[in-house]
């Protein structure tokens, strides 16, 4: 029987690692910090995979996100810097599209794990509020406000005036 | 939110996904370790004292299970009376896991959360309650990691190969055993076999536990 569960196991882990890393990626932002992500996730999965063998992606899955997002709890949280206005956008440039790019890769790397995990399940895992929230152990209305933010956060580095100028709504 | 801002966002992590390497994680060091801390904490014999489980306190949502305890015949320990060992300051409940599922656990579940996501328990009426043992102790692994190796009595020992001898025939999550001391429960172990020895295991990581189960068993 163990030796079936850890063939399901191995065949599991080999065939999705290849997603499961890329989501460990988005949610860190570094490959030595995603790595160490997946292992551990799939370390526990290891440990229930009795329970979880039918359905063991969302486990997997589950586990990076809470993982993350309490990693970034567990620390101090950066102090943020309270603006009564959002910054202004800086003008854009002639290579405005390349460097907005970059400059939003850039933001979402620099956002708190909590947010980035919120946007990461929105936009990239394109999950709808409540799902999110269940993922996370959170309301849905912390899943708005989270995402509120984030966006706000990442508004202030483009440069696109489509995007500048879109209202959020939460 | 417009649509082109979730676009934008989408495609930069997409973008951003594209830049990840390709996975190096150790598979089988992931399976190793991870049937190391698994759930099977029961062993049968101290020789045999390597499976290690992280044990977790768990929080009984509302009353009683859902299913009351129902003595399984054999199953429940004998009287103490007449028994040597000693008895416990706290019994120690083994309860077979019936389901799991999702939260919001409903009333007489348990919500079980073992650093993973929190899971319910719904236990079953089969059970096995120990108040007296012969021994207890507690080693310390490694780390903050402790295991407590508890001998029941001769009758207890019967009784436990019943129960797991019933609990090893079933399919996760029915071979599954809650153990409760105290209102805690601390593992919930998958059984795989036959518990013979009269010995059973249970693994704490934490150094709060460790305290309280060490006061609960009688050990301090």
């Amino acid at each position: 029987v163990d030796e079936q569960a850890r063939h399901d196991f191995t065949e599991f882990a080999t065939v999705r690692s290849g997603q499961l890393i890329r989501l460990a990626y988005v949610l860190t932002g570094d490959q030595h910090a995603a790595e160490d992500l997946l292992q551990n996730a799939l370390t526990r999965a290891a440990a229930h995979w009795g329970r979880i063998h039918s359905a063991p992606e969302q486990y997997v899955r589950t586990i990076m996100y809470r993982e993350q997002v309490s990693w970034w709890r567990r620390r101090a949280r950066r102090p943020e810097i309270v603006m009564a206005e959002l910054p202004e956008p800086p003008d854009a440039a002639p290579a405005a599209g390349v460097e907005s790019r970059l400059d939003l890769l850039d933001a979402l790397r620099g956002l708190p794990p909590g947010k980035r995990a919120v946007l990461v399940l929105r936009y990239y895992e394109d999950l709808p509020e409540a799902q999110v929230a269940a993922i996370l152990g959170c309301s849905v209305g912390t899943v708005r406000s989270q995402a509120h933010k984030a966006v706000t956060r990442l508004r202030s580095v483009l440069t696109d005036p489509d995007l500048t100028n879109t209202e959020v709504h939460p | 939110m417009s649509s082109r801002t979730e676009e934008t966002i989408a495609s930069a992590l997409h973008d951003m996904a594209g830049q990840a390497a390709p996975s190096r994680v150790r598979i089988d060091a992931a399976w190793r370790v991870g049937r190391r801390r698994r759930l099977a904490t029961i062993v049968t014999s101290t020789a045999g004292a390597a499976a290690i489980a992280v044990a977790v306190p768990l929080a009984v949502t509302s009353g009683p299970a859902t299913h009351p305890p129902m003595a399984v015949p054999g199953l429940v320990g004998q009287s103490a009376a007449k028994q040597p060992g000693r008895a416990l300051p706290e019994p120690i409940e083994l309860r077979q896991v019936g389901s799991v599922s999702h939260p919001p656990c409903r009333a007489g579940s348990v919500a079980y959360s073992d650093a993973g996501p929190t899971v319910c328990l719904h236990l079953t009426g089969t059970t096995m309650t120990i108040s007296r043992i012969l021994s207890a102790h507690v080693i310390k692994e490694s780390g903050s990691s402790h295991f407590f190796a508890v001998q029941v009595l001769p009758g207890g020992a019967r009784s436990l190969h019943k129960l797991t001898e019933n609990l090893a025939s079933q399919h996760s999550p029915r071979n599954q055993v809650a153990i409760i001391v105290g209102g805690v429960v601390y593992s919930a172990p998958e059984v795989l076999k036959p518990v013979t020895g009269g010995v059973f295991q249970i693994v704490v990581v934490s150094a709060a536990q460790v305290h309280t189960l060490e006061r609960d068993l009688g050990i301090r």
